[in-house]
């Protein structure tokens, strides 16, 4: 069966395999710290995949998903830390918040496109911050929440770090599913031309809801796994940049692709942990890498990669007289 | 293409402008961080100072290990100066005095948080398990002092220590069992003094501007109750609160000057401290009306870039006062002068404190930390004279110090400074109440002042 697939895709399977199976021995080969930071970096990168939903299938680039995020974040840590209730309940409340924050934030931006909803979505953030720093009967104002715990079952470390993972993958799976429906393939006609996808009698409005509400789902999700992961949540966790550094994240692996946003997180995730232990200026070094990357690299890593990986793959074939077109199509390369 | 540019434009300037408004405890922005950051990232402390040969004594156990302490700061970001007067602090100490102390070696790292709780979480980590840190110095926003104080609560082996994050619950209704403020204070604690002092002085009614977060609620709660409780008046429609990071202050100044009050009461932070002094020279109130400064606010490393003449003669209180006349303090002063140009602000003051602590605990338990509850209890018990002055920790864990009202003065070399005009001594966080009559009002907000005017 493996011999009737491409090489190309005898890679990509080796390397989901490999990167399986380096996620699953990771706590035998590293120390809790480096767990830590490939756990922070996992839930990163789904949040940066959520971002990619929306901005790299169907054009909708959001600078307040942090706002839906956080809102699940601040929902469990209400309900542990002032409300003292179950995690049951402290995770059901989680997500009733995160979704009913990305169903009202829907509702806001669904109507607008390109830069408006850009700005409608700043917005929308920007609220979620000023009230996280208003109402200290619920957030605790700048202090933030203290006091939550992790379920039993997976209080140390490793245990959180496997469910992450767990959590993680099946949520990459289902984006798959989502990216390669019929559905996420008319998300890529939003992203071409709404006009056009009108004129087919889409209904592009109730599009825009779907996908803001399915983002939102997976946003929610690494709102709780980051509220568990820290036992801790404060305005930091919903300001902009927090926001920005998710788009980035895309960006910087390869927006409209799944696997780009998460090797983004990754890296990002260690020049600010890692890196800055030895370089104090690190984040000149990020600056130059965005800068690079948008210069040289301008689908990411991850386009990079696979431009090359092409590159080598026909070195042999006879030269073509034209230069590849950038088209829709050859656009979204990865998985 | 385009429109990825464009959010990626948005985006830095958006961590840009988040970072110029890092909340809380006062960022000086425009101070160059470039004149120290030739210091890399991570130090380790194995200078010893001549002259400060120190032997072991015969009777120390000694160490098999170094003690090391891990200290977490901001050195990049919008609170980059702040952190970085506050690493300074702490190596100069280390540079002035013998890290060989009762048989055992003193060895730090100072890690960059970034203002970032979820960096300072990873980072505490690594300093804990990999490094070994036995004491944390924790970090100058109350938000990650939380997220470590929270992170640290369940471990038995390390102390942690917080001389600059303020946040009244961490030693009031929300104290962890590890948690010590040795070199710290709380945030109302000195603007309660300075309530008493504004009604002693004869301000009777008093308006307010405070920056609207938990920082500038707890400020000015602790100078609104004092003071009202005292006598003196404070209308609730004479609180401004200005959003975080504002810097076009020209509306609320207006405003201040139309309630036509004896003095106003101020806690501005950031770049909002230059503007609000731009704004109330320009419109001519600095003759006018008198301003009572919260701590930060005149903190010298707010003041000292803000023009002379609309600084000079501001009243404030806190428990720094670099201009103090006492060895101690000048000591501390002239050594940071002298290695960074700078005048000290309160942040190099209070991680130098705790480094003392650091000292002073050890040589107390001749160089044994290993049973931390009892090495807590002895910092505790300690009486030091530190910059600050006298410094005793009550049962909580936060400093008791001689509180100043102090007075912005300009040097012979033209910088300013803060001087004391007044002092008020062994104020402890509750002062004027008891802690058990203090601990049953809720924290400071907006909505509790304690207005005793309602």
């Amino acid at each position: 069966m493996l011999r009737s697939l491409s090489l190309t895709a005898r890679v990509k399977l080796g390397l989901a395999a490999a990167g399986i199976g380096l996620g699953v021995a990771a706590p035998y080969i590293f120390d809790r710290f480096v767990i830590g930071l490939i756990s922070l970096a996992l839930i990163a990168g789904l949040f940066a995949q959520s971002i990619d939903l929306l901005g790299g299938y169907a054009g909708l680039i959001t600078l307040g998903h942090a706002g839906v995020s956080g809102t699940a974040a601040y929902g469990v840590g209400y309900m542990a830390s002032k409300a003292g209730a179950g995690f049951t309940a402290q995770i059901a409340v989680g997500f009733l918040a995160g979704m009913t924050a990305a169903l009202i934030f829907g509702v806001m931006a669904m109507r607008s496109d390109g830069v408006y909803f850009i700005m409608v979505t700043l917005a929308q953030g920007m609220i979620v911050w000023g009230l996280s720093i208003r109402l200290f009967r619920i957030t605790g104002a700048e202090n933030g929440l203290t006091g939550i715990p992790r379920p039993p079952a997976v209080e140390l470390y490793w245990q959180y770090y496997y469910l992450t993972l767990v959590v993680v993958v099946l949520c990459w799976a289902l984006l798959g599913i989502v990216v390669n429906s019929p559905f996420g393939t008319s998300l890529k006609g939003l992203r071409e031309s709404e006009t056009r996808m009108r004129m087919l009698g889409y209904n592009t409005t109730g599009q825009k809801l779907y996908v803001f509400l399915i983002a939102g789902f997976f946003a929610t999700v690494s709102g709780i796994l980051l509220v568990y992961l820290n036992g801790f949540i404060s305005p930091s966790t919903v300001i902009l940049a927090a926001s920005a550094i998710g788009v980035l994240e895309a960006i910087l692996g390869g927006i409209g692709t799944l696997v780009g946003p998460m090797i983004g997180a990754f890296i990002i995730v260690f020049v600010q942990n890692v890196v800055s232990i030895y370089v104090s200026r690190w984040p000149t070094l990020m600056g130059t890498l965005f800068i690079v990357v948008v210069l040289f690299a301008r689908r990411g890593l991850v386009g990079a990669i696979s431009d090359g990986w092409n590159k080598w793959l026909h070195r042999n074939d006879a030269p073509v007289s034209q230069e590849p077109v950038l088209t829709s199509s050859n656009r979204t390369a990865g998985p | 293409m385009r429109r990825i540019r464009f959010v990626i434009l948005i985006s830095i300037m958006a961590m840009v402008a988040a970072a110029c408004s890092a909340p809380d405890a006062g960022d000086d922005t425009t101070t160059t961080a470039a004149a120290t950051a030739t210091t890399s990232g991570s130090v380790d402390a194995t200078t010893t100072t001549a002259g400060a040969a120190e032997t072991t004594e015969a009777m120390a156990e000694g160490c098999d290990e170094p003690i090391r302490v891990g200290v977490l700061q901001p050195l990049t970001g919008g609170l980059a100066a702040s952190g970085t007067d506050a690493k300074d602090g702490f190596e100069l100490y280390w540079a002035n005095h013998s890290t060989e102390i009762a048989g055992c070696t003193v060895e730090f790292r100072v890690e960059d948080t970034g203002g970032n709780p979820d960096t300072a979480l990873q980072k505490v980590d690594e300093l804990v398990q990999n490094y070994g840190a036995q004491i944390i110095v924790g970090e100058l926003l109350a938000n990650v002092t939380f997220a470590l104080a929270d992170r640290l609560k369940d471990n038995e082996d390390v102390i942690f220590m917080s001389p600059i994050g303020s946040a009244d619950d961490m030693t009031q209704r929300n104290p962890f069992p590890n948690f010590i403020r040795a070199g710290g204070w709380t945030s109302s604690q000195t603007s309660h003094v300075l309530g008493q002092w504004a009604f002693d002085n004869g301000y009777t009614d008093v308006a307010s501007m405070c920056t609207d977060y938990a920082f500038g609620w707890e400020m000015c709660g602790g100078f609104t109750q004092v003071f009202t409780e005292a006598g003196g008046t404070v209308a609730a429609s004479e609180q401004l609160w200005n959003p975080l990071g504002s810097t076009d202050l020209g509306t609320y100044v207006t405003q201040l000057s139309g309630f036509d009050p004896d003095a106003v009461f101020v806690l501005q932070v950031g770049a909002s401290v230059s503007d609000f002094f731009q704004n109330w020279s320009d419109f001519g109130l600095k003759e006018q009306i008198p301003i009572l400064a919260g701590e930060v606010t005149a903190d010298v490393s707010n003041i000292r870039n803000v023009p002379v003449d609309q600084v000079e003669g501001l009243i404030s209180s806190g428990h720094w006062a670099e201009g103090r006349d006492a060895p101690e303090t000048q000591e501390f002063v002239e050594l940071f002068d002298a290695a960074t140009g700078r005048l000290p602000s309160y942040y190099a003051a209070a991680t130098w404190t705790a480094a003392q602590y650091i000292d002073e605990t050890i040589q107390a338990m001749n160089g044994d930390l290993s049973d931390k509850a009892a090495a807590l209890e002895t910092m505790k018990g300690l009486e030091l004279l530190t910059p600050f002055g006298p410094s005793v920790l009550d049962d909580y864990g936060n400093p008791i110090y001689d509180i100043y009202i102090r007075q912005v003065v300009v040097r012979d070399d033209g910088r300013v400074w803060n001087v004391v005009i007044d002092t008020y001594n062994d104020i402890d966080q509750f002062w004027p109440k008891s802690a058990d009559e203090y601990l049953q009002q809720p924290v400071y907000s907006r909505e509790f002042q304690g207005n005793a005017g309602g």
